[in-house]
């Protein structure tokens, strides 16, 4: 038995109370006698249910926007706790060097935490040991440090510090730790790949985003390519989608870009890209049938330039 | 109470208090969205905090004449996707249900009504990522089209089309 045609859209107008009143009771008595139409309203309800995603805790809320705003002050010389300025400024020397002390040990009673939410700490004994070796090189670095000036010049940086007391004179620290790196890779290393990918995912900075799809292309690994479909598809910024497209395109007919293409039909507004959607996938061959079907799909606008340019080759067939 | 464009305005100049009232206004939001993802508290949290972060620090390429709702939508939207997949988890959240079933009518609809609701949830999470958030903005949050097609950055009716395909996506998942 089909879902009747047309009913969706009232039925949503319906639950959402914008339905006219004058069409509301005769669909109210159409769910009624109709069990799929009224199976559907159900789930637009369950749907809108507080059950299904519950509302958060303001104390979690609290100590979530803390997080945040611990970070940010972290990462933000001009924003650094007023604590540690006023120490300084107070210019008490036993501060300070109890400061470097206090460091020190700390840093020798930690786990190391390397970029993880602290929730999502992984039981996997190749990263266990990645934070064992990086834990043995902070502890060897912090013990070279002889005052708060070899501290704050640091290439290590901590943040998103937690703490919490042991037996004895032992703390549980953990904490987030970045360094700069510059190093010289080969073009299939798979540390390149993962830095591209992130870069290419990352919406705060566009040139960075540019400047790794340009180097993103060069490259065959799956993950790459993952990352730039996701940049075509999802990034809010049409440079960047343009990008991304550009080196997808040169991949040969990889079926993941075929139908990334054809959500680009569906989905993009911008006429430019659903064009050269359309010349690759021409290209490459694709069933005139399913092409003719993303294009009828996506946005009206432009859809005319679209026909004239697929044309020729749907009635090829 | 400030608007959002002063309030952004603030938060550029170096008011953390500003950025801190953004929050206020706009984490049940990105929770919500955020929980999709996630599928518990503990990743909703985590999520959302990744959100707020990647805001402030893109927050100097925010435009003003935007709207800064679908604005951080399309952050949670991307942090949800990036968190799904570097967690390497499938979008399967599952509480096991208790198998210590009396006989009281009463615990066992308790028990269908919770089956049916880890049902939708995990057929929701198994949804395409864009179908998945439009019916949440939509259901959960009650944003109208025109708000769903500007976070998804496609038309009204490309984004009604998502919405009733994602619904009928779920009905056949969830077999009604």
């Amino acid at each position: 038995m089909k879902q009747c045609d047309g009913n969706q859209i009232a039925i949503d107008q319906l639950y959402r109370n914008e339905l006219p009143e004058s069409e509301q009771q005769q669909l109210v008595r159409h769910l009624d006698e109709c069990r799929l139409c009224e199976e559907y309203f159900d789930l637009l309800g369950r749907l809108s249910s507080e059950d299904l995603f519950p509302e958060p805790e303001p104390s979690d809320l609290l100590q979530m926007r803390r997080a945040v705003v611990r970070r940010i002050r972290n990462e933000t010389p001009a924003t650094r706790s007023g604590w540690l300025t006023d120490l300084f400024a107070a210019r008490h020397a036993f501060a300070v060097g109890i400061l470097a002390v206090v460091s020190a040990v700390l840093l020798v009673a930690l786990g190391t935490v390397i970029g993880q939410p602290r929730t999502e700490r992984r039981a996997d004994p190749v990263h266990e040991e990645d934070e064992r070796v990086i834990g043995r090189q902070i502890e060897l670095a912090s013990m070279r440090h002889r005052d708060l000036s070899d501290v704050e010049s640091s290439p290590w940086r901590f943040a998103n510090v937690q703490l919490l007391d042991q037996q004895g004179d032992r703390v549980r620290v953990s904490f987030e730790v970045t360094r700069h790196l510059e190093m010289e890779l080969q073009k299939g290393s798979p540390l390149l790949a993962d830095v591209l990918v992130q870069s290419v995912l990352d919406p705060s900075s566009i040139g960075g985003q540019l400047q790794a799809i340009s180097h993103a292309g060069e490259l065959s690994d799956p993950r790459v390519r993952e990352a730039l479909i996701r940049a075509m598809l999802g990034d809010s910024n049409l440079a960047v989608r343009l990008e991304a497209q550009s080196k997808l395109v040169r991949h040969e007919n990889h079926p993941e870009v075929r139908d990334a293409l054809l959500s680009v039909l569906q989905e993009e507004e911008n006429v430019q890209m659903r064009l050269v959607a359309i010349d690759h996938l021409t290209r490459h061959r694709i069933d005139p049938a399913l092409l003719e079907r993303a294009v009828e799909a996506g946005e009206s606008e432009g859809r005319n330039a679209l026909y004239v340019r697929a044309r020729s080759y749907i009635t090829e067939f | 109470m400030k608007s959002d464009d002063d309030l952004v305005r603030d938060v550029i100049e170096g008011n953390l208090e500003a950025f801190d009232e953004l929050m206020k206004r706009y984490e049940r939001l990105v929770y919500k969205v955020a929980y999709s993802f996630g599928g518990s508290r503990e990743d909703a949290l985590d999520i959302t905090q990744s959100v707020f972060l990647k805001a402030f620090r893109s927050l100097s390429s925010f435009r003003s004449d935007a709207n800064l709702k679908t604005w951080l939508m399309r952050i949670t939207y991307n942090e949800g996707v990036n968190w799904v997949r570097k967690s390497g988890r499938t979008s399967d959240r599952h509480e096991p249900l208790d198998e210590n079933i009396a006989s009281d009518t009463n615990q066992e609809e308790e028990l269908f009504a919770r089956e049916k609701e880890q049902l939708l949830e995990q057929a929701l999470r198994k949804l395409n990522e864009r179908y998945r958030l439009a019916l949440v903005l939509r259901y959960q949050q009650g944003l109208g089209i025109a708000e769903i097609a500007s976070v998804l950055r496609c038309s009204e009716g490309v984004a009604k089309s998502m919405l009733f395909r994602g619904v009928r996506s779920l009905r056949q998942a969830i077999g009604t």
